[in-house]
């Protein structure tokens, strides 16, 4: 066949779809999809870029763009895939990228029914409808298969596995530790998106199991996630992966502002072509990193919310010894920062999950006060966490901030104290109306919000009495500036 | 050497009969060998040739080794030459790609007299009130906003005060648009994304804005990022130092994607100006420097048309696709503005398939839907001088223009005239013909009519 096929065949496949409105044959789109990949497979050794993006586009017609499109076939998927994972230009890889996302959005391999919806109306059992046979970007197999870490990059269009997982993220470890901050080529650009659109799958399957969980309660349902499988595996060390996620996460930023400040754009002069090559590189590496940035969160995140769920299924006896034992992701994060000093401050500036930081600075706190208040009094449940005004109202007492500054050193406290205020006003802003927070008294969190602006601003004169030479870090006079402002916009 | 050549190339694209398919190079498929193909056999078989000749007379006279390397010299400047030779005219037949410079020189930002920051309410609270000393020591009010912004408080604290004021929102807005610093461009477009989509909807009294930026203020930050608005895109100067786009592009585009959400609350643009931008937006897409941001500005087109109301919609879309057509010529560019609209939703299908039509109906130069399909029927594709390129354009157009359309389904003279288009593509190219985009042309028609038998 000829060398547009791809082009053609896929355009037929768009046609099917999006004009179709009745049920289609089956069997058309199956010839159609099939004439599609022969096409793009005989072509192998030299598919033209042409071909590949006029496959994508294609392939978007029939499966997104069409109304009632049918999902791709798994071979479809994986030509996809191989695009992503071998394309030479940025308008493959991005095209394929965003094809993948789509894909994974509008066929999502996870998905709860709402059970047995009016004839059965009592044993509306809801269920978890789980694409087992479906396409999946990781594959999460027994351990046992052929290990070995150079076998990751071996087929580019198989699936990547938990070491190959690990690599990329090492990968990303090496080009953040590299002095050279130089533009992105496209290999490191091609890993970041894989990475990126692996960390949405994941999502997307452990976003649909953890609501089906709220419901039912299945322990099940969250140990068979791919995230929690894949932590699980013994293909790489889970630890000494997480151990180096801050400072990925702080590297990617740094990365991104040094791109974004050093370099003037490439002046045209004589090679005029590889400078618009280069121009349409900065920026998009300024994108992407900032987007894996990003993506890097939103995986720390997930890992910390499946330990809080283990750790419930724990105390209500789900688990079993099959569940393994892991250490808490929040846990190495503290570990890591303790351990390394240089990066708590950019770690904290980076990190944007408000929740998720307050916790970890929490849990920092928590480990060097001595006995903190909340948890002697063993009146009931709720009060089993300790929030950032009980923290502040046990540093109210002179001699347990004298010790902790004494402990971890006053500039410490200052980032942990500014940092943990910023995360609660992002959850403040999150929860209330605007208005609200400073107009009216009635409601209890406002109070409390105007008390942590108050032991704020209390906490830090302590920090000055206690030693009065202090140089205040400017996160600290910020955050004592926004304390005061809101104390005194309110009075 | 290189006329003999060149003569002799052109003799033998005459004749058909020197493209005797090579036998043993026969692939499993039944592939057509393509011009290029043949070409780059033919000069590896004379580089081969070459470089024995060459390697013949080392052997020989291995003496004059000075001699030899000038003559390799010669020899290697001239496989050069043939090499370059090669690549253009396989460029010729190969794709011509897309890609348009819609950036000229940047400009230097507009000087912009910004509002005293120092009369903004948080500092006025703090000067009345116990101002703490270590707070300020001595820094410009400037500088002091600047950290807030950086690290993220700003937002928080107009969040929570529910007011922002002149001076701050012409600041930070200045700053998203023309920093040259990246963390303070990003932190500003965060900030405004922050505070114009940053809450639920349902419970809260949005944020009072004293300041919106305009749609004039948009336009001209573009302009300066180099931003060519006339239709004559020609005239984009690309020797200049300074080319642009800036990197606040990014921010721009996010910008744009957030003010244009939040109509309900904040409505800063008028139809006719939501219209111009999408124009622009689509633009933004044919350069080929802004590749890496083609997600974001898919998601800021998609923003961008959701801005009209329903009423709005049925014309705006029209003008939109017309103004369009008429700023491109014909060439693959006008393939990828299409193809770069979603087609996602009603809208960007609709979107899709007008600016298809309208660009058929300006280079046919015909209105009726019958009278466009019959004047590309009545195209003669056998003829030697038929320009299939452009066969190849209307092909695409026109299929985007019916399959996007929903209306055109159930008019069966249409779907009639298609599908005797598309068996003429199909069938009057044969799979043998030599000229470029002829087997293009035959298989996207090919299996479009396939498509279109099977439903």
């Amino acid at each position: 066949m000829a060398r547009g096929d791809a082009a053609a065949a896929a355009a037929a496949a768009a046609d099917g779809g999006a004009v179709k409105r009745g049920v289609r044959a089956k069997a058309g789109v199956e010839e159609n999809t099939l004439a599609i990949l022969d096409a793009f497979e005989s072509n192998d050794p030299r598919y033209s870029h042409d071909d590949r993006i006029a496959f994508l586009e294609a392939v978007r017609g029939a499966s997104v763009v069409a109304e009632n499109g049918s999902s791709p076939t798994n071979k479809m998927l994986e030509a996809i895939f191989r695009i992503l994972r071998t394309g030479e230009s940025l308008q493959s890889i991005m095209a394929s990228f965003q094809l993948l996302n789509e894909l994974e959005k509008r066929y999502p391999r996870v998905c709860s029914s709402a059970g047995g919806t009016s004839e059965s109306s009592s044993a509306a059992q809801p269920e978890l409808e789980v694409l087992k046979e479906a396409w999946s970007p990781l594959s999460l197999g027994s351990d046992s298969a052929t290990s070995g870490r150079a076998a990751v990059n071996e087929n580019p269009c198989d699936p990547v596995d938990p070491s190959g997982f690990d690599l990329l993220i090492q990968g990303l470890f090496t080009l953040v530790d590299g002095t050279n901050h130089q533009v992105l080529d496209i290999e490191p650009l091609r890993n970041m998106l894989l990475l990126q659109y692996l960390i949405n799958f994941l999502e997307g399957d452990f976003s649909s199991r953890r609501n089906f969980y709220k419901e039912t309660m299945d322990w099940t349902v969250i140990r068979e996630s791919l995230l929690s499988m894949l932590l699980c595996s013994r293909r790489f060390s889970y630890k000494n992966l997480m151990k180096d996620c801050p400072s990925v996460l702080c590297g990617l930023r740094q990365l991104c502002t040094g791109f974004g400040n050093d370099i003037t754009l490439p002046e045209f002069s004589e090679a005029k072509s590889s400078k618009v090559c280069d121009t349409s590189l900065v920026i998009a590496s300024l994108e992407v990193v900032d987007n894996t940035c990003t993506a890097m969160q939103k995986l720390m995140t997930m890992i910390m919310e499946l330990d809080v769920l283990k750790n419930q299924a724990d105390k209500q006896g789900c688990t079993t010894r099959a569940d393994g034992f892991r250490t808490p992701l929040l846990e190495i994060i503290l570990d890591e920062l303790t351990y390394n000093y240089e990066i708590l401050s950019p770690y904290l500036q980076v990190f944007n999950q408000p929740k998720w930081k307050l916790e970890l600075i929490l849990q920092y706190l928590l480990k060097y006060t001595a006995k903190p208040s909340v948890r002697t009094r063993r009146s009931s449940d709720s009060t089993d966490d300790p929030t950032f005004g009980g923290v502040l109202k046990c540093l109210s007492n002179g001699s347990s901030l004298r010790s902790l500054m004494k402990k971890i050193g006053a500039e410490t406290v200052q980032l942990l104290l500014a940092h943990a205020f910023q995360a609660q006003l992002a959850l403040s802003c999150k929860s209330h109306s605007g208005e609200g927070v400073l107009k009216s008294n009635g409601d209890i969190e406002d109070h409390s919000l105007m008390e942590i602006c108050k032991h704020m601003v209390s906490a830090f004169e302590g920090l000055k009495k206690v030693d009065e030479r202090l140089d205040i870090l400017p996160v600290g006079k910020e955050a004592l500036f926004v304390a005061t402002t809101i104390v005194s916009i309110k009075s | 050497m290189e006329p003999e050549f060149g003569s002799r190339l052109d003799f033998e694209l005459e004749d058909p009969l020197v493209f005797a398919p090579p036998a043993a190079s026969a692939k499993k498929s039944k592939k057509v060998i393509g011009l290029d193909d043949l070409l780059s056999d033919f000069y590896k078989e004379k580089g081969k040739r070459v470089e024995g000749a060459a390697k013949r007379k080392r052997v020989v006279k291995h003496d004059s080794d000075e001699e030899d390397n000038a003559r390799e010299a010669t020899l290697s400047y001239t496989l050069d030459e043939y090499q370059k030779q090669m690549k253009e005219m396989g460029g010729e037949d190969e794709m011509s790609h897309w890609g348009l410079r819609v950036f000229g020189a940047q400009k230097s930002p507009p000087t912009v007299v910004l509002p005293e920051l120092g009369s903004c309410a948080i500092f006025q609270a703090l000067h009345h009130g116990k101002l703490n000393s270590s707070v300020e020591d001595g820094k410009r009010e400037s500088e002091i906003l600047e950290g807030l912004l950086i690290n993220g408080w700003l937002s928080k604290l107009i969040t929570l005060s529910g007011h922002l004021e002149m001076a701050l929102a012409k600041w930070t807005f200045h700053l998203l648009m023309f920093a040259s610093e990246e963390t303070l461009r990003i932190s500003a477009c965060d900030f405004w994304c922050d505070v114009l989509l940053g809450k639920s909807e349902e419970t809260s009294s949005p944020v009072k804005i004293d300041w919106l930026p305009t749609y004039a203020e948009l336009k001209r930050a573009l302009g300066v990022y180099g931003f060519v608005f006339s239709s004559d895109t020609g005239s984009v100067d690309a020797d200049s130092k300074h080319a642009g786009p800036s990197l606040n592009i990014r921010a721009w585009i996010k910008f744009v994607a957030a003010s244009f959400q939040v109509r309900s609350k904040w409505p800063m643009f008028s139809t006719s100006e939501a219209e111009e931008l999408t124009e622009v937006l689509i633009c933004l897409f044919l350069d080929r420097r802004l590749e890496g941001l083609s997600m974001l500005l898919y998601e800021c087109l998609l923003s961008v048309i959701s801005y009209f109301t329903h009423e709005e919609w049925t014309t705006s879309c029209k003008k939109v696709a017309n103004s369009l057509a008429s700023r491109l010529s014909m060439d693959l560019n006008c393939l990828r503005a299409v193809e770069c609209i979603s087609g996602i939703d009603a809208r960007s299908k609709c979107l899709r398939s007008e600016v298809a039509y309208w660009m058929l109906v300006n280079f046919l130069n015909k209105v009726a839907g019958e009278e466009i399909l019959n004047s590309l029927i009545s195209i003669n594709v056998k003829e030697k001088g038929c320009d299939l390129f452009r066969m190849y354009i209307y092909l695409v157009l026109v299929e985007n223009w019916l399959l996007f359309n929903s209306t055109l389904e159930d008019k069966a003279v249409i779907r009639e005239m298609w599908g005797l288009y598309l068996r003429n593509c199909s069938c009057l190219i044969t799979s043998t013909d030599l000229r470029s985009y002829a087997s293009k042309v035959r298989d996207r028609a090919l299996y479009l009519l396939q498509g279109s038998v099977t439903r």
